[in-house]
């Protein structure tokens, strides 16, 4: 098992900034994983497994063992940091979001890591406050809530654009008729 | 004798710094201070501080989702009434394109003719 963390990491946790860790995970990956996966696994920054180096059935039971860790426990693995599965392949079905490169990491937590100065630490210290805040909700029904929420405005925008689609065909026959 | 004395004391003084002290020797600034602006460690710290607080705003947006929003939009749910007021203005819509086709001069008759005669002509 590999383990290591985008940009940089130093050894004073308390005093340096991590933007997104990275673990890579080999034919062990079971093993691997009940090493790796804890609770509080999301909640100072993203995490990135790296899977490609297993094969495609392999991937998608890796997926499934960490998507299940968290909904048994009722955590979330979007917030307050995502959890990404770095598969080489885009796999829809899963929960987690799947990246084919490392390039699709999103820039805002790729920046340079390093120690903090007081003024940073003060400001990571009250940050942590409202990710331990985000972590204590409930997250079973934030997600079926949020689901249901995106389910019918989807819906809503196909409406509308089909009124928006009928309403040009009634102006231009008003037009033609004048 | 006391020269040599002074001498003698700070050599002792800079026994086991000698290799470090002539690597140092062709910088005459011995620890230069860090130059003031434009600096890369400077920068660094900029954008972490920048990141730091960036990320406050979007866990404070996040929080207020899931602690504020959500229960709201439980509790007050709008997108079925949005989706019946849809449903009614597209039958209004319809009704109304329907009413404006529906007789002998309309557009879509008249396309409708216009096809049917050049089909029709040759037989």
């Amino acid at each position: 098992m590999r383990v290591d963390f985008h940009q940089g990491f130093l050894n004073n946790k308390r005093m340096t900034l991590l933007f997104c860790a990275t673990h890579f995970l080999s034919n062990d990956y079971r093993e691997e994983l009940t090493e790796l996966l804890f609770d509080d696994l999301n909640i100072q920054n993203p995490v990135v497994f790296d899977l490609r180096s297993l094969s495609i059935d392999d991937q998608k039971k890796a997926i499934i063992l960490i998507e299940d860790f968290f909904l048994t426990k009722n955590l979330s693995y979007n917030f307050p940091y995502p959890i990404y599965a770095l598969t080489g392949y885009k796999d829809d079905s899963s929960g987690l979001t799947t990246l084919r490169s490392e390039r699709e990491i999103p820039l805002f937590f790729t920046k340079i890591s390093g120690k903090m100065n007081l003024k940073e630490n003060n400001l990571k210290e009250k940050n942590a406050l409202i990710q331990r805040q985000i972590k204590n909700t409930d997250h079973d029904r934030c997600s079926e809530v949020l689901k249901d929420y995106s389910y019918t405005h989807k819906k809503i925008y196909l409406e509308e654009q089909e009124r928006l689609f009928y309403n040009s065909i009634l102006l231009s026959l008003e037009k033609e008729r004048r | 004798m006391t020269s040599k004395k002074d001498e003698k004391d700070e050599e002792n003084d800079l026994r086991g710094f000698e290799d470090f002290l002539k690597s140092h020797e062709e910088n005459n600034r011995f620890l230069p201070r860090p130059s003031g602006t434009g600096s890369r460690r400077q920068e660094s710290n900029f954008s972490r501080l920048t990141f730091l607080t960036n990320d406050r705003n979007r866990l404070m947006r996040t929080k207020i989702l899931l602690n504020e929003k959500i229960n709201l939009m439980s509790r007050f749910n709008q997108s079925e009434a949005l989706l019946s007021l849809q449903e009614s203005e597209k039958n209004d819509l319809k009704k109304k394109i329907f009413d404006l086709s529906d007789h002998a001069e309309s557009p879509y008759r008249k396309s409708l003719r216009e096809v049917f005669d050049v089909f029709f002509s040759h037989f």
